[in-house]
């Protein structure tokens, strides 16, 4: 006697209507995928763009970075810590990168500090102090700026990204945060 | 007020960082290019669970297969089997009868401008090719800028393959640049002749520069005797240099050049070479004629391992020396001080009632790795509120180049910590000159800082020679 309920379907019927359910929640998925690429293709672009000083090379890694998004989206996708997967995925593409050409180096984020905006917030003076005190600042640090500031992660997702409690994470941006405002605040136009 | 104040100073932090977006006609491709990809992906999603018990079958039968040969056969020679043949500018592959290659370079030319193939291969996974963009006499080499019109590959029935990689640029001289790119790979059994379209020419910003140059690859079998390892040089050759040991593992022969394959074993891990040596290094023959070296792209090689050029001659030399002035090796820590394994340096006590100009006379020794760092003291150089400056003295060594030590309390680091010592590799390391790392901690809420070594760059001077002796035996 049958336990099952139902009709009773061959499993070639079953693959096929997988598939067709398949289709429908992959539909779902490219959207999903395509609101998600064009909420941070920007954000994971700027951040590799002021890792490494070649548009073409930061153009690449972010394709890879979403090729390979792409290539598992129904793992992905559905994660809830989807936004820090992206970047760890980016960041990885970024250290092959970094391994495999040696000649090509990690940019300094002082770098991204111009002097002759005429358009910024920043009067000459600030902007002197703040590439002064980045350019010295250790690297984890300069990491944490792109992070929170470049690619405008929150803490609890840059904490993802960097393995770390969002805690420390939170205490690190804060005091950072408070120790350029201290060095910089009082350099007014 | 404060809060409203930190609100608007990161909110300036946001714009302070001049990072450009990227342009809308990237964003379009990439879009584009992965809406052509979901083939791909309904296939992967489609696999029923039951695939992968066979899976594994078949994975556990290959294995059993494997260790069979290689006790029949003698691990050597299966290994020499198993382990690769070597394409230049592509690297190792295993399975050379899935690549197909352009035999001999091509070239168009338009103007004066050449676009010259050096090499071209099909592997399943892609189309890598080496190019050469030269530029007539007069007109030197202008890196403009990324390509605005991608290069592709055009196929017989029209599609065009866009190219999903490209790196390596290298100056050969003021007219010459040479790309190596990538593209996706060809159909399963295309055989028909691609084009290459490169329809910008990034090389020069001349008004005559040419647009949409063509020319067209005919992919053939590989070659075997153009990939096999040349065993002409005695080798393993292996060089001591300190606790480092170099060894050229294989050497390849071909038209132009030669490749040796080097491996370099550190004391560990956290110790990685820098390549900065090949651009020191020389080879020469018998005769005393030179081979210039430049390290080269070796896709497939591991991170211990570099593929180096030497430039030939037309003669075929009976013996190659090659001299290395030195080597530079860095060091970082394998475990950062928030994850476990962390090994701090040493910690400082900080009483309320220390004032700038306090030194602690340490004269400890801290082991990293084979080598031996020598603390002599701390000074505190500055105590500002919260804000505390110190100095790490360093006794100097001929080995230590530059290094760093930095300070962390209670789940934070420092705000700064700054190399000491000589970073430019051109100038020779005093020995005499001890190091003085500086560095700072804003916000210490703990009495108790822990100072630990943040990196290092070590540095052998010794002109060591690898002696490479051809076997010129019938």
């Amino acid at each position: 006697m049958s336990h099952f309920t139902g009709t009773t379907k061959s499993p070639g019927a079953i693959q096929k209507e997988q598939m067709e359910n398949n289709s429908t929640n992959i539909a779902e998925l490219h959207d999903d995928f395509s609101e998600q690429y064009h909420r941070w293709v920007q954000p994971v672009f700027r951040y590799l763009r002021s890792c490494i000083n070649n548009h073409a090379d930061a153009e690449d890694l972010t394709a890879q970075t979403f090729h390979a998004l792409f290539e598992n989206k129904s793992r992905y996708l559905r994660a809830e810590n989807f936004k820090a997967l992206l970047f760890k995925i980016a960041r990885n593409k970024l250290i092959d990168q970094l391994r495999k050409e040696k000649a090509v180096q990690l940019l300094p984020l002082a770098d991204w500090i111009t002097l002759e905006d005429a358009k910024s917030d920043w009067s000459i003076d600030q902007r002197i102090a703040l590439k002064t005190i980045i350019q010295n600042l250790p690297l984890h640090q300069q990491e944490l700026l792109r992070l929170r500031y470049i690619a405008g992660l929150d803490h609890k997702t840059i904490a993802k990204v960097l393995d770390k409690s969002p805690a420390a994470v939170r205490k690190a941006i804060y005091r950072l945060t408070l120790q350029l405002k201290q060095q910089i605040g009082n350099k007014n136009a | 007020m404060h809060k409203t104040t930190m609100d608007t100073f990161e909110q300036q932090l946001f714009s302070a960082f001049t990072v450009p977006y990227a342009d809308d006609r990237f964003i379009t491709k990439l879009a584009s290019d992965l809406n052509r990809a979901p083939k791909l992906f309904l296939q992967h999603d489609s696999i029923p669970q039951r695939f992968t018990p066979l899976a594994l079958k078949f994975g556990l039968a290959f294995a059993l297969f494997v260790c069979i040969t290689i006790l029949l056969a003698g691990p050597g020679k299966v290994l020499a089997e198993l382990r690769s043949w070597f394409l230049p500018e592509f690297g190792k592959t295993k399975d050379l009868s899935s690549i197909t290659m352009l035999n001999k370079s091509e070239q168009v030319e338009e103007n004066g401008y050449i676009l010259r193939i050096n090499r071209a291969y099909s592997t399943p996974e892609k189309v890598f090719l080496n190019i050469d963009l030269i530029n007539p006499e007069g007109v030197p080499i202008q890196d403009t800028a990324p390509f605005y019109e991608s290069p592709y590959l055009l196929l017989e029935d029209s599609s065009r393959h866009y190219f999903t990689w490209a790196g390596h640029t290298a100056y050969k001289d003021e007219h010459r640049l040479e790309i190596d790119i990538e593209f996706p790979p060809l159909p399963t059994d295309y055989s028909d002749t691609v084009l290459l379209v490169v329809p910008e020419w990034i090389a020069a910003l001349a008004p005559d520069r040419p647009t949409d140059m063509q020319l067209g690859i005919t992919f053939s079998p590989s070659v075997p005797s153009m990939a096999v390892p040349n065993a002409s040089f005695d080798l393993p050759e292996t060089l001591q240099i300190g606790e480092i040991s170099m060894t050229i593992k294989a050497a390849y022969t071909l038209e132009d050049a030669f490749y040796f394959l080097i491996e370099f074993n550190t004391p560990g891990p956290e110790f990685t070479i820098q390549p900065f040596w090949v651009t020191t290094a020389t080879a020469i023959d018998e005769e005393g004629n030179g081979y210039p070296l430049q390290p080269t792209n070796c896709q497939q090689c591991t991170p211990n391992e570099a593929l180096l050029r030497a430039e030939r001659l037309s003669r075929t030399p009976k013996e190659l020396t090659i001299t290395i002035p030195h080597l530079l090796m860095s060091y970082q820590p394998p475990y950062s001080p928030w994850q476990e394994g962390f090994i701090p340096g040493f910690t400082l006590n900080l009483d309320p009632s220390l004032e700038p100009g306090h030194i602690w006379n340490l004269n400890q020794w801290e082991q990293v790795g084979p080598y031996s760092i020598h603390i002599l003291n701390a000074h505190l150089t500055k105590k500002e509120a919260q804000t505390y400056e110190f100095e790490v003295e360093v006794a100097g060594d001929p080995l230590i180049r530059s290094l760093s030590y930095c300070a962390w309390s209670n789940q934070s680091e420092g705000s700064f910590c700054e190399a000491s010592g000589e970073s430019n590799p051109m100038i020779p390391v005093d020995p005499n000159k001890n190091l003085v790392s500086t560095s700072g901690f804003s916000g210490l809420q703990d009495s108790n800082l822990i100072f630990y070594l943040h990196g290092m760059q070590i540095e052998y001077q010794v002109d060591s020679q690898l002696h490479l002796r051809l076997d010129t035996a019938p």
